[in-house]
């Protein structure tokens, strides 16, 4: 450390902990040309934001993240983390950075405790192994080895070592992929304190409740491109018909009469009830009022009313034209 | 960096099965014939003296082999890489490690070869065994190298598994573990003469049998150095960090 840093692309102060302009990685297709990887991603992460990319698999999600790690080098375009360049100042970025690799796992042969330990070393500022596992409850593991934990508890150890330098920002890829429900939860929770604590946390997934319940912002991806960039809330309000309103009647009631309440889009039965009806429609606080009347002066006893708010999947569908599944 | 080092170290020892499988064949090779004592009816001297070079130079062929392809291609199976790309720790210490855990692996296993030939059985050995340990190393390096070419071209841990038996198991019965290679046809002498462990084990009997010196054997030297440069360059073509 003889020299002083001297920061050079831009302020090292800046409010945001990762930006990504205009980022393009082209790899050469099988039978030739190129294929897009990533296709011109811009986006900003404010620092203790939790900032999510959602998409299917093969969407540029990892791509995006490894050029940003310093692990490959954009086509063109550029990143900075907290103000670095992902290129030039790659040595003082991994200093900064925590990264938890997608299914990745770590050494057969060595306790959890010296995993820590090991990788801490690599690292000028660093945690206490003890202190790292105490976070994720796996203290009275610390002499246990990766094989013998189950999927969450390797899981939880696998974020807990991409902390062992306090990072300042942390990538997670697909941090719960492969989980049972429970364990799903357990990761969640963790995610949620680390934000708690200040953390500026970027993971990927392809789980809509995931980014729903995580993430603070999030940008829809897409064959290399980003289709829709908003909070949740924000994604699911921008669609056409953002809510659905459900019911079970104790009579048949006529469709088209539904179809007349204002800001009603469309109107289905429902598959598995018995005069179940979902309608969904463009704002429920105008819709609500005027059904509750309607039902009323038709004497009609309604079951089971409920108003549920558009998903992302719902928002996927609309911005790619295909479900994320597929 | 000594954390590194003690941690490949570990991760080295306590995979036993491995561990078992790269240094067990020679040693148990070592005892069986130390225990019959066979005599082949040949030239001169104890059939046990000339073998015992030959289980020297096989064995730092299987340790540096056998517990180098399987590891490595497993941790390139498992992203390991990568995840220390994404660390400041620079690859060649980490690489660095996996090799000085690895020679001292080598050297312990030509000790205890020395130790169960010599001292249980008897085995005479005239040369100095400073020279069997600098011969260990220049092997090691040879025999390391091959590994990190397996690994590389391997897709998986078992295959490079598999891989690493191929090349080694017709190498100790070519290159005169157990019987000079005089008989062999001529044509197909002359390519064993090439390959790594040939020169090693003439090396090794040089100075074991015949009390050489070091500066005595230019020509195995020759091809030891030869070996040494191609299995680096290979190496490090075949083996990229980088990739996951």
């Amino acid at each position: 450390m003889s020299e002083p840093f001297v920061p050079t692309s831009q302020q090292v102060d800046t409010e945001f902990a990762v930006e990504v302009q205009d980022l393009v990685k082209t790899f050469p297709a099988p039978g030739g040309g190129t294929f897009e990887a990533v296709d011109g991603i811009s986006f900003a992460v404010s620092r203790g934001e939790v900032f999510g990319l959602l998409g299917p698999n093969g969407a540029g999600k990892t791509t995006t993240f490894e050029i940003i790690e310093g692990l490959q080098a954009p086509t063109s375009g550029h990143s900075l983390v907290v103000g670095l360049d992902c290129q030039r100042d790659q040595k003082q970025i991994k200093e900064l950075i925590g990264v938890q690799l997608q299914s990745g796992t770590y050494f057969d042969y060595l306790t959890l405790e010296e995993i820590l330990d090991l990788f801490g070393s690599f690292y000028p500022k660093r945690l206490q192994p003890l202190e790292l596992l105490e976070k994720v409850g796996l203290v009275e593991k610390r002499m246990s080895f990766i094989p013998d934990l189950s999927g969450g508890q390797a899981q939880r150890f696998s974020l807990v070592a991409a902390m062992v330098n306090d990072p300042e920002v942390l990538f997670l890829d697909e941090p719960t992929t492969g989980l049972d429900p429970q364990a799903r939860r357990g990761v969640w929770d963790l995610i949620t304190q680390l934000n708690n604590e200040g953390k500026t946390i970027i993971l990927t997934t392809h789980y809509m409740e995931e980014a729903e319940l995580l993430c603070d912002r999030v940008a829809i991806i897409d064959r290399g491109k980003i289709r829709a960039q908003d909070t949740p809330l924000g994604l699911v309000r921008q669609l056409q018909t953002a809510y659905r309103i459900a019911f079970v009647s104790t009579t048949p009631v006529e469709e088209e009469e539904l179809k007349r309440l204002p800001g009603v889009a469309e109107v289905h039965t429902q598959i598995k009830t018995q005069f179940g009806y979902e309608l969904t429609v463009h704002r429920s606080q105008e819709t609500l009022p005027a059904f509750v009347d309607w039902a009323r002066s038709r004497g009609l006893e309604l079951d089971d009313v409920r108003v549920t708010a558009a998903s992302l999947e719902d928002v996927f569908l609309d911005v790619t034209g295909r479900s994320l599944r597929e | 960096m000594l954390k590194l080092f003690i941690a490949s170290m570990k991760m080295l020892y306590r995979n036993r099965q491995a561990l078992f499988w790269a240094t067990a064949a020679p040693i148990i090779i070592a005892v069986i014939f130390g225990l019959y004592d066979f005599d082949f009816g040949g030239s001169s001297g104890r059939y046990y003296d000339f073998l015992l070079p030959g289980l020297v130079a096989m064995g730092v062929m299987s340790v540096s082999i056998g517990a180098t392809a399987t590891a490595i291609a497993g941790y390139k199976d498992r992203r390991i890489f990568k995840r220390i790309l994404v660390t400041p720790l620079a690859p060649a210490k980490f690489i660095g490690a996996q090799v000085a855990a690895r020679l001292v692996l080598a050297i312990v296993q030509v000790g205890l070869l020395l130790g169960v030939g010599m001292i249980l059985f008897g085995a005479s050995v005239s040369g100095n065994l400073v020279w069997v340990f600098v011969l260990a190393v220049i092997g090691n390096a040879i025999f390391l190298n091959i590994g990190f070419i397996i690994a590389g071209r391997s897709s998986s841990a078992e295959t490079a598994d598999m891989a690493a038996t191929l090349t080694t198991l017709p190498m100790v019965f070519l290159s005169g573990v157990f019987f000079a290679t005089d008989g062999l046809p001529r044509v197909f002498a002359i390519a064993v003469d090439y390959l790594p462990l040939t020169p090693l084990i003439n090396a090794m009997r040089g100075i074991m049998l015949d009390g050489s010196s070091i500066t005595e054997l230019g020509p195995e030297l020759a091809v030891l150095g030869g070996w040494v440069a191609v299995s680096f360059l290979l190496a490090n073509r075949s083996f990229r960090f980088t990739e996951s």
